[in-house]
């Protein structure tokens, strides 16, 4: 470049400064517009990135439907790539406040990995101290040093995972493992939790951790959200997986070892207390046995006494006469004795062989006790008891006859006595009949009163017999059961997550992901526009300099030469705007796009804006390359012309007729200028492109923000006043009676404000395909006839309407969508999340749905489904009332009622939610009226420049200013309503597109735009560009008339 | 009082520091139908006086009379009006609005103007009634400065005003021009002004102006003017 040459460029720059301005600021527009959404979700990734690492938040997560021990943390210590692994508990527990049932997830404080930072309060030190989440103080009213009780829920008892059911709030805390309000979903309480509290380990008493976290080396200087970050723990999670087989072998082992332990201690339990009531039983027999052969010696002794009275008597009377008789009874007498001595011997010898036998049961079962069977020991010791129970029966009749035989002997003694006629003896036998016959009276009638008792005795024993043989029995059974149970344990698997199993973490990654999508599609209209404008700029300048160009041409200057001011011009503008706009952009858009979101996501507790060197560096390349390239070309095409040509005036624009004139009636009827504007529109086509652009632009961005807020506010409005039309919903304790039930629905129809109710069972469950699981909420009415009233179950487009059947499920839209299903497909599900039992069925209809996922389905098919009936723990009710904070509390007084939630609070939560996209609709409105400014000025500017001359010798001609104005507007006017026309279907589909993007796992947002944003975004396309046109009314007044006097340059 | 009155007519430019005098205590007379040449070289203010005569520019002091009105007291408005009605202008580039056809350039001014004569009958008084729906582009040089011609007289102008009507034109053209001029000042009696640096033009005139760095050098009347075509340069 030569000296002067240089100071003809300064200077250049200097005179049209605005020119130069306004290139450099329609590039560092665009520039700044894309880079900086390019760099919000990489801004957004970062913070939570940091957020997490703050925390030392877990790479990978394992988990087992058996629990994991110590021995597994030790092992995995030592996979390669592992930095540190620790244990933690977790279960969900119910707290009640009079208001409200509040899910609660307790977890338990990690030392090192998935830290959580107390915000208030301190960390707990006792085993009954817990930090509470703030939604928890929030929900529960609670206080940092309230004390709270948890209970399970499901009538199991605390002490099985917890040590205490007490808890002393002493500090509040977040942590990054809850990102947002979403606290993920619940088996107990109404399937939702609500809140967390973090209490200390030795808090948990069960014998397995529920979760291993573990840091991967060299992760957490990684960005947890890049393909990097994935490979590294991806290949880490596959070392894990390989001991995963052999931990899990082990620990199936030790839990059939442990568990078989502790059956057998259980069953050692149970024979202890069998054995221990037997014996008792044993000694109640035995005493009572006692009792009676006393009761029956104590009756053979009076039965003896009487006889001797009658013998006496008897003896008196036929003392002389009949001797010979007396003779035969002695005989007899004699001969009975005999008889009673053989009965005594035989006795006696079975009683020893009995004896014998029971010792060597005795002994048997004692050497056999190790290898029998419980059922064969019971047996065995039954026999034994049989035969102790006949030896006491031996031994009673023994001594019993031993009695008879004194007694025989006594008579036989008297008998001979009296035969012998000896006189005492006589004195005695009438002394003895006189007394006895009175005393044995007596005697007979207090062992008949004994017998009575002992009879009742008896009862008493062999009722409680019967009941111990029961109770045995029922206790075997359930031991067994268990038994059964421990046996058919399948071995247990590994879950091995990586942070994905984090909720918060999946959808901030796909918030994230959606600001991206918009990120990709809006910057790229503004990159398209400054390039656009640029470059016509850029033409316009040099055709505007074809004479010194020429002048330069013919001074023998080369075509480089002379290009390079035009490319330097060029480049110095688009290169500092460029740079300036990355600079601004980076910094500015995605702190704002950040600094929404965190009022969504609350817990991310760092920010953090890194500059985004791909996107900035290929904004300015692309920015700059495009402008200097216009400039070259532009030059280029100039410089191809020899200079005479150049110096010599640009051919004058040639007319031609357009299409239109063939229309002579529409034609004819049209004046110069109006004629004029048509002409104009055509010949100019890259301005009516340009324009159509802009404006279209304009309006298209409008739609999508004024779109945007329709669609979220119509989602919530629509699914709680066109699809849910009921206004609460009660859950009820599954555990209820059925005359409690009954008492509690007749006192909620009776509570005022209640029109009506439907019984529902709703309880979440997932629904899945081949790679995406679902979780969703099963809705099972009772009565399937009334479910249209409270639900209305049809198409969004059309107005099909849904009926359940017996052999199918209704989903909602956005279930559909991400499992891929359409009408007449089969879905599966599953209850729990790691139950290995899938289910499938058809899906007869997609239902409008906006928020959550739901699947109805009739008693029927759930039964079909499940095996189980619907167990009704939720009504649906439509109520009458403003006052809804009371009707709560009243309905919540009522037993057997856990909780009750009006739609009303349900919409407001989810309206907060969706606040946050209003930071996009206000970004696209902005951007939009820069957008339509930008565009229309320059377009304009360059019209009215191009056509000055044109102007000039109309004002001479003796138009008035507004006809003038006229005259140049028409064209606008025209290009304003097309691009308008252009801009609603542009804006349709953008608006479409976007919602599909921003939506999150959720919601489903519908697309729909409200006619008044359709006005209003008309409305303030129009006033865009008038005020554009406001503007150019100064430029054309300021035109010069002389101007037309002048040859065109 | 002449049809047009100049009254010591001052017109200064400031550029930067210096100021010029376009213009200097200028002052002459035109009858109504007179054919006059304005004549002087480059920078010697005759654009400058018609400028202001035709309304476009306004004088720093002095006055002129068009038809009795004075014209350097006229607001924007009345001197946009007086455009529109009352002068016609005939440029040396033409300056036809190039997406219009011969027609329509010239309907651009007789729709605007007060008392406007119809425009296909002037394209035919001109000559051209045979290419009224030609572009400007489709025409010669000569064809474009007609229609030009025929716009200005389309609005039936009190005053005709012509900037070196011929500048871009060659000899035979620029003559065929000049011609029509004349006669349309002979018949239709209106007022001509034709500004020109080329002097050889001044027999052609009723009266010639001749200027000098502002100031009007010489004044001359011709009895009998010599028509176009004995005129040669």
């Amino acid at each position: 470049m030569t000296k002067p040459m240089k100071k003809e460029f300064l200077r250049e720059i200097r005179k049209s400064f605005a020119r130069f301005l306004s290139i450099l600021l329609i590039v560092a527009l665009g520039v700044a517009f894309f880079s900086g959404i390019k760099a919000a979700a990489p801004a957004m990734k970062a913070s939570a990135d940091a957020t997490y690492d703050s925390e030392n938040f877990m790479d990978i997560c394992i988990q087992s439907s058996l629990g994991l021990t110590q021995r597994d943390i030790d092992e995995i210590a030592k996979v390669m790539g592992v930095e540190d692994v620790e244990g933690s508990y977790n279960a969900d527990f119910l707290c009640s406040t009079p208001d409200a049932e509040v899910v609660t997830s307790v977890i338990a404080l990690t030392d090192r990995i998935n830290l959580v930072k107390v915000t208030e309060g301190r960390y707990p030190e006792k085993y009954y101290e817990c930090i509470a989440d703030a939604r928890f103080l929030q929900k529960t009213g609670h206080r940092i040093g309230d004390q709270i009780a948890l209970s399970t829920g499901n009538g199991s008892d605390v002490s099985d995972k917890l040590a205490t059911n007490l808890f002393t709030i002493v500090g509040v805390g977040n942590t990054a493992y809850y990102l947002n309000e979403d606290r993920g979903r619940s088996e107990i309480g109404n399937g939702t939790v609500d809140a967390f509290l973090v209490v200390p380990k030795q808090a948990f008493t069960m014998t397995a951790f529920t979760k291993i976290f573990v840091k991967v080396k060299q992760a957490t200087g990684l960005n947890c959200f890049s393909s990097k970050y994935d490979r590294l723990v991806g290949q880490v999670k596959d070392n894990i997986n390989v001991i995963s087989a052999t931990r899990c072998d082990v620990r199936y082992d030790e839990f059939q070892e442990e568990s078989g332990e502790l059956i057998k201690r259980a069953q050692d339990r149970f024979e202890d207390r069998k054995q221990k009531a037997l014996d008792q039983l044993e000694k109640a027999y035995q005493e009572l046995s006692d009792a009676q052969s006393a009761l029956d010696i104590a009756q053979s002794e009076i039965d003896a006494k009487k006889q001797e009275i009658e013998d006496a008597k008897f003896l008196l009377d036929t003392q002389e006469q009949n001797l010979p008789e007396n003779l035969e009874r002695v005989q007899q007498a004699r001969q009975n004795l005999a008889e009673l001595e053989g009965q005594y011997n035989n006795a006696r010898i079975q009683l020893n062989y009995n004896s014998g036998v029971i010792t060597k049961l005795e002994e048997e079962l004692r050497q056999g006790a190790s290898k029998m069977s419980n059922e064969e020991y019971a047996e065995a010791a039954s026999v034994i008891y049989g035969y102790k129970y006949l030896a006491q029966a031996y031994q009673s009749s023994l001594d019993a006859i031993k009695f008879s035989i004194e007694q025989a002997r006594a008579r036989i003694d008297t008998y001979e006595r009296v035969l012998n006629g000896s006189p005492e003896a006589i004195a005695d036998a009438r002394l003895k009949v006189e007394t006895g016959d009175e005393e044995l009276q007596k005697a007979q009638k207090e062992l008949n009163e004994k017998q009575g008792t002992l009879d009742v005795k008896k009862e008493e024993y062999e009722l409680s017999k019967k009941e111990m043989t029961e109770e045995f029995v029922e206790a075997q059974a359930t031991l067994d059961a268990y038994k059964h149970e421990i046996e058919n344990t399948p071995r247990p698997t590994w879950y091995i997550t990586g942070r994905e199993i984090v909720d918060t973490y999946a959808s901030f990654e796909n918030d994230a992901d959606g600001i991206n999508a918009i990120g990709t599609i809006f910057p790229i209209i503004f990159f398209l526009v400054a390039a656009l404008v640029s470059l016509t700029t850029m033409t316009r300048m040099i055709e505007e300099q074809r004479v010194q160009i020429g002048t330069l041409k013919a001074l023998g200057y080369s075509k480089g030469q002379i290009s390079l001011k035009y490319i330097l011009y060029a480049l110095s503008a688009s290169l500092i705007g460029a740079v300036a706009g990355v600079l601004i952009g980076e910094r500015l858009i995605p702190s704002m796009v950040v600094d929404t979101y965190k009022v969504v996501y609350v817990n991310l507790t760092k920010i953090i804006i890194p500059f985004n060197f791909l996107y900035g560096g290929l904004a300015i390349i692309i920015a700059v390359l495009c402008t200097t390239l216009a400039a070259f070309a532009a030059s280029r095409k100039s410089l191809r012309e020899t200079p005479a040509v150049l110096m010599r005036p640009q051919a004058p624009v040639v007319g031609k007729k357009i299409l239109l004139e063939r229309f002579k009636g529409f034609w004819l009827r049209l004046n110069y200028g109006q004629k004029a504007s048509l002409r104009n529109l055509v010949r100019y086509k890259k301005r009516l492109f340009m324009t159509l652009f802009g404006v279209a632009g304009c309006m298209a961005l409008l739609l999508v923000g004024f779109g945007i807020r329709d669609s979220v506010a119509s989602m919530t409005q629509k699914q709680y006043g066109k699809i849910f039309d009921y206004q609460g919903v009660i859950t009820i304790n599954e555990g209820l009676g059925k005359t409690e039930r009954r008492h509690l629905l007749s006192d909620i129809q009776g509570t005022p404000g209640v029109n009506d109710y439907l019984q529902v069972y709703r309880a979440p469950a997932f629904a899945l395909n081949a790679s995406v699981e679902q979780d969703a909420y099963i809705v099972v009415p009772q009565n399937v006839d009334f479910l249209g009233e409270y639900i209305s179950l049809g198409t969004r487009a059309g107005k099909a309407e849904y009926k359940l059947d017996d052999s199918s499920v209704i989903i909602t839209e956005k279930l559909a969508r991400i499992l891929g299903v359409n009408v007449g497909d089969t879905v599966a599900f599953k209850l729990g999340k790691d139950s290995e039992k899938t289910v499938d069925i058809q899906v007869k209809g997609i239902t409008e749905n906006y928020l959550y996922h739901y699947v109805y389905m009739t008693p029927a098919v759930y039964k079909m489904l499940f095996g189980q009936s619907a167990s009704l723990n939720t009504l649906l009710v439509r109520t009458n009332l403003y006052d809804e904070a009371s009707f709560k509390k009243q309905i919540l007084s009522l037993d057997g009622v856990t909780s009750v939630t009006m739609n009303t609070e349900a919409q407001r939560q989810a309206e907060k939610t969706t606040d946050s996209l209003m930071v996009i609709v206000v970004l696209m409105i902005a951007s939009a009226a820069l957008l339509a400014f930008v565009v229309l000025y320059n377009l304009n500017n360059i019209n009215i420049t191009e056509r000055r001359r044109e102007l000039a010798t109309l004002k001479v001609l003796g138009f008035y200013p507004d006809e003038m104005r006229k005259y140049v507007y028409r064209e606008n006017a025209i290009l304003t309503a097309f691009g308008m026309l252009i801009g609603i279907g542009l804006g349709i589909l953008l608006h479409w597109f976007v919602m599909r993007t921003v939506e999150t796992q959720n919601m489903m947002f519908g697309s729909q735009i409200k006619w008044y944003s359709y006005v209003l975004s008309f409305a303030l396309t129009l006033l865009f560009s008038m005020l554009v046109n406001f503007i150019m009314r100064f430029k054309l007044k300021k035109i010069d008339m002389v101007e037309s006097l002048k040859s065109t340059e | 009082m002449a049809f047009i009155e100049v009254r010591n007519v001052t017109k200064t430019y400031k550029t930067g520091e210096v100021e010029i005098k376009a213009v200097d205590e200028i002052g002459f007379g035109i009858d109504k139908g007179e054919f006059v040449v304005i004549v002087g070289p480059s920078g010697a203010g005759k654009t400058t006086i018609l400028n202001i005569l035709g309304g476009m520019d306004t004088a720093n002091s002095g006055s002129i009379f068009v038809d009795n009105a004075e014209i350097t007291k006229f607001n924007e408005k009345q001197l946009t009006k007086y455009r529109r009605d009352d002068v016609g202008f005939v440029f040396q580039f033409y300056n036809l609005v190039g997406n219009l056809t011969a027609l329509e350039n010239v309907e651009l001014s007789s729709h605007i103007a007060a008392g406007s004569l119809n425009a296909a009958e002037m394209l035919k008084e001109v000559g051209l009634s045979n290419r009224l729906d030609n572009f400007p582009s489709q025409l010669s040089g000569g064809e474009q400065q007609r229609v030009s011609i025929a716009r200005a007289l389309a609005k039936n102008p009190k005053l005709l005003l012509c900037d070196e009507p011929t500048g871009a034109l060659d000899y035979i053209t620029g003559k065929s021009i000049l011609k029509l001029l004349q006669d349309t000042c002979r018949e239709k009696k209106v007022t001509v002004i034709v500004i020109t640096h080329n002097s050889a033009l001044a027999p052609m005139a009723d009266k010639v102006i001749k200027i000098k760095n502002g100031r009007v050098d010489k004044l001359l009347l011709n009895e009998k003017p010599t028509p176009v075509e004995y005129i040669e340069w």
